[in-house]
């Protein structure tokens, strides 16, 4: 064991774990259904058929799979998987552990509230929760509950770092902790407009205390959070591929600076971007919606930083394992380990969302893709693939490392990782294709009349991938349930799998390690994306939208 | 090299990584591929002329 390894107790373990059983368990509730919604596409309608004595519609299901798998899987599993890289990077425990405690229990009482009232047919707005649709009050308390419980615990991180630093005042913070905190800050700064429009708009007009809402303004509050939402879910998959997959893979980190520079603009840029998601909205002027488009292609800047300096560090790692010629080192990368093999996959499939994702980016030919199933066929390659066979993957070392048992069914979860990979890309071209043909978003087309002929073979595609699907994420429980569960112990404490740098990581520049610059800068790219049109569209609301409560038989 | 900017291990030597620029031209061949088959699907589709 190396002297740059720190051992948790077993007590910050079991809060650790704690925050990945709630993230499996609702990724396995919640992936249930997107099956199901992709069969119901193939013809295949098990909602009449058999669900229809537990699930009330199609939305019903449709908002449990967005909730558990969009927000709360990837909460869940990220404030557990932050706490671990605040604790080993910084080489202590957290500050006040009493304060992050009570941030888990507040998420835990938000994920019981908001999903009371979905279960109960309630809440069948989407994940989106647009007005004037409108759900029970618990919802929107317990979504509010989750997400300021989200912010307690990175309360937590921000006062441990502090005295970190005072102890520590010239060293660089480590990466994985410095990661860790900027993903936090980001989230904090972009979760403003959600809590915005939950605590403002929602909250007081789903009590009666408000009589209408202004549609408009809750779409523009949504997206400050909606897209940021992205990359609170990206970072942390991105945290893995610079700092753990390297070392897992036999290799080292090809640059420090250049993951901090990377992470530094995603700080800046991710967040007033928010209007490409927008583009056909009325309300919004088409000059504003044309400063987000840049901005968001500015996004694409770190995002081919990451991309490079992850590609040059498995090269680093297959040249290190023997690698020759240009991409030989590709062969010699450990395919065979579950984890990697996870990462790598995903990083693949993770290309071909960002292809798709300027797609969507691009002014003119959004109105080709918007509103269609092309949508949903991209986000399964970033948050569906990209970041949750990325988050498979770190359960794969993770489990192990926390229980002391070794991984069960190693050959299980490799064949997981395949069938995640074949399925996700039958599935999610064929709802590309067919979302390019005009194919509906957020719409049961088995129940539609006019499916015209050249979108049934794709559709039945959907239908199959989603089965495969099926089938790997349950295989992934079952890894996981059987890790857990094992009576195998594991001779030594394993050791996670953190890479070092190719250069030594007191040689970043020290602007790279300093906060107030960013944190201004980030400011101020806000108030000139946001600031204009939030003021014009908060003097000019017309707070006169009824509510819609009935349209999913609710 | 200069001192600031020295490897963790001295006698480690690191290739420039040719490998990875041939996949990021890859990757940059593919975006514009498939951005400019759907830039050609909303063409196929008419255009609009505002005045």
């Amino acid at each position: 064991m190396s002297a740059n390894t720190y051992q948790l107790t077993a007590k910050e373990k079991r809060f650790i774990g704690w925050h990945f059983i709630f993230a499996v368990a609702a990724l396995a509730i919640g992936s249930l259904f997107g099956p199901f919604q992709a069969m119901e596409h193939a013809g295949w309608n098990f909602y009449d058929k058999f669900l229809n004595h537990f699930f009330h519609s199609y939305y019903e299901g449709l908002t449990l799979h967005g909730v558990l798998n969009a927000l709360i899987w990837t909460t869940f599993f990220i404030t557990g998987f932050l706490t671990f890289t605040m604790i080993y990077g910084l080489k202590r425990p957290l500050r006040y552990p009493k304060l992050n405690a009570l941030g888990w229990w507040m998420m835990v009482v938000g994920l019981v509230t908001a999903a009371v009232p979905i279960l109960r047919n309630q809440a069948s707005v989407l994940y989106t929760f647009y007005p004037p649709m409108k759900a029970h009050p618990a919802f929107y308390i317990g979504v509010t509950l989750v997400v300021v419980g989200s912010w307690i615990e990175g309360y937590g991180f921000y006062l441990t770092y502090y005295q970190w630093r005072k102890e520590n005042p010239n060293t660089r913070t480590p990466l994985i902790s410095f990661m860790a905190l900027i993903t936090m800050v980001m989230w904090q700064i972009a979760t403003l407009g959600a809590a915005a429009e939950l605590l403002v708009d929602l909250i007081p007009w789903s009590l009666g205390l408000r009589a209408g809402l202004d549609p408009q303004l809750d779409r523009t509050y949504f997206w400050w959070t909606g897209h940021p939402l992205v990359y609170f879910w990206l970072l942390p998959a991105y945290m893995s591929w610079y700092a753990f997959l390297p070392r897992q893979a036999g290799g080292k980190l090809f640059s420090d600076s250049l993951a901090r520079f990377s992470f530094w603009l995603f700080l800046l840029l991710s967040v007033p971007v928010g209007f490409h998601h927008q583009y056909v909205d009325p309300g919004v002027p088409e000059g504003w919606k044309m400063v987000h488009s840049l901005l968001t292609y500015s996004v694409f800047f770190p995002s081919m930083i990451t991309a490079f300096t992850v590609v040059a560090s498995l090269e680093n790692a297959g040249r290190n394992r023997g690698g020759k010629g240009l991409l030989g080192w590709l062969a010699k990368l450990p395919w065979n380990d579950p984890s990697v093999l996870a990462q790598l996959l995903a990083g693949i499939l993770f290309f071909f969302g960002g292809i798709g994702g300027l797609v969507n980016a691009s002014y003119n030919i959004n109105l080709v893709t918007h509103n269609t199933a092309w949508v949903p066929g991209h986000f399964h390659l970033t948050v569906g693939t990209g970041v949750t066979l990325t988050f498979m993957g770190i359960l794969y070392w993770m489990v192990p490392y926390l229980t002391k048992r070794p991984l069960w069914c190693k050959k299980c979860a490799v064949v997981q990782v395949w069938l995640w990979f074949i399925g996700m890309i039958i599935f999610s071209n064929a709802m590309h294709v067919v979302g390019l043909l005009g194919a509906p978003r957020r719409t049961p087309l088995g129940a539609a009349p006019y499916i015209p002929e050249e979108w049934a073979g794709h559709l039945l595609r959907v239908g199959i991938g989603g089965v495969i699907l099926l089938f790997a994420v349950y295989l992934f429980v079952a890894v996981m349930i059987g890790s857990v569960l094992t009576k195998k112990k594991l001779s030594e404490e394993p050791e996670p799998p953190v890479a070092d740098s190719l250069l030594d990581p007191q040689t970043t520049p020290r602007w790279l390690d300093r906060w107030v610059p960013w944190l201004v800068g980030a400011a101020i790219l806000l108030i000139i994306a946001y600031g204009p049109q939030l003021v014009y569209q908060i003097s000019t609301a017309q707070f006169t939208s009824p509510p819609f409560d009935q349209i999913f038989g609710g | 090299m200069s001192n600031e900017q020295r490897p963790e291990n001295e006698n480690e030597q690191f290739e420039h990584p040719k490998g990875t620029a041939i996949i990021m031209a890859i990757f940059l061949l593919l975006i514009i591929i498939l951005w400019g088959s759907v830039y050609l699907i909303m063409l196929s589709r008419g255009v609009t002329f505002y005045g």
